[in-house]
């Protein structure tokens, strides 16, 4: 998924979405991707 | 939307980009032009005599009824003695791929960009003097317009904080041998460097190479704090790390 390399990178929309979007992508990323170096 | 490409001869280019920027000055929102500089490709619609030698594109789209479309793009379309002139209603979609057929996988890439609050003299003159010194055919520099409607909202009211009209200057090196790697690379360096004095001192983040990670500051600005507690509160182990990366202060570490 995109958002697992995203780090705030288009974001022009407001702070609640913001925080949501990256609320989202992070729970997302605990449960689908296996943290690996690099 | 009204949208397509007007190509000029690179020897007119100081004018037409003198001309551009008034006209993005008084541009409705839903004009936008950017402007690409480089070797002609092998388009259809560019005469096969110029396929390879320097021009200047204006890229134009306008969002909104044709026949104003065709009023607020006239202005432009009356620069100078174009070599083409393909200005036409297009789908969205159509518009959004046009340049896809110059960006196929498998080159070597590396961006290097300025914001500019005013298109200076000095600053057109840098581009056309890297213009002639093009390290590889694929290469270009481009202009992107930034205007309208995106001004009317307070900086602090998004992460985006540049919020004046501007111009984004890319420099976009675009080549296929490594071997020639260091070469491109300081072209793109050099023309950043030529200019860094007149800009606006912020940068769009998509237009970074990954050695840019210490401009962080200047992508977002003041509100890069508000980022920043964020980024603790959802990531504090700095999961996501990659790319331009919000710092967290002190990542937890729970491997242990």
């Amino acid at each position: 998924m995109i958002i697992i390399g995203l780090n705030f990178t288009l974001l022009p929309v407001s702070w609640a979405a913001t925080e949501a979007f990256i609320a989202l992508s992070r729970a997302a990323a605990a449960t689908r991707w296996t943290d690996q170096a690099g | 939307m009204l949208s397509g490409l007007i190509v000029h001869p690179i020897a007119d280019a100081a004018s037409l980009l003198q001309s551009y920027r008034d006209i993005c000055a008084n541009a409705p929102d839903e004009l936008t032009v950017w402007t690409v500089m480089r070797q002609a490709p092998p388009l259809p619609f560019t005469p096969e005599d110029w396929h390879g030698k320097e021009v200047l594109i204006f890229a134009a789209c306008y969002a909104g009824d044709m026949k104003e479309g065709e009023r607020a793009l006239r202005q432009l379309r009356s620069l100078g003695r174009p070599i083409a002139d393909v200005i036409g209603p297009h789908p969205y979609t159509g518009w959004q791929q046009a340049f896809d057929p110059l960006l196929t996988p498998g080159a070597r890439n590396y961006w290097k960009s300025n914001d500019f609050l005013h298109l200076s003299d000095q600053v057109i003159e840098s581009i056309l003097a890297a213009i002639a010194t093009l390290p590889d055919p694929q290469s270009e520099v481009f202009i992107a317009h930034l205007g309208g409607a995106m001004t009317r909202v307070d900086p602090a009211a998004t992460p985006f904080p540049q919020r004046n009209r501007h111009f984004i200057m890319n420099v976009h090196p675009r080549w296929s041998d490594p071997a020639r790697d260091e070469i491109c690379i300081a072209w793109a360096r050099d023309l950043f460097d030529r200019t860094a004095q007149q800009a606006a001192g912020s940068v769009y983040v998509n237009f970074m190479p990954s050695d840019d990670d210490n401009r962080i500051a200047e992508v977002y600005g003041p509100n890069i704090e508000k980022l920043r507690v964020i980024k603790a509160k959802y990531d504090p182990e700095n999961l996501f790390r990659l790319d331009y990366n919000i710092a967290v202060k002190s990542p937890v570490d729970r491997s242990k």
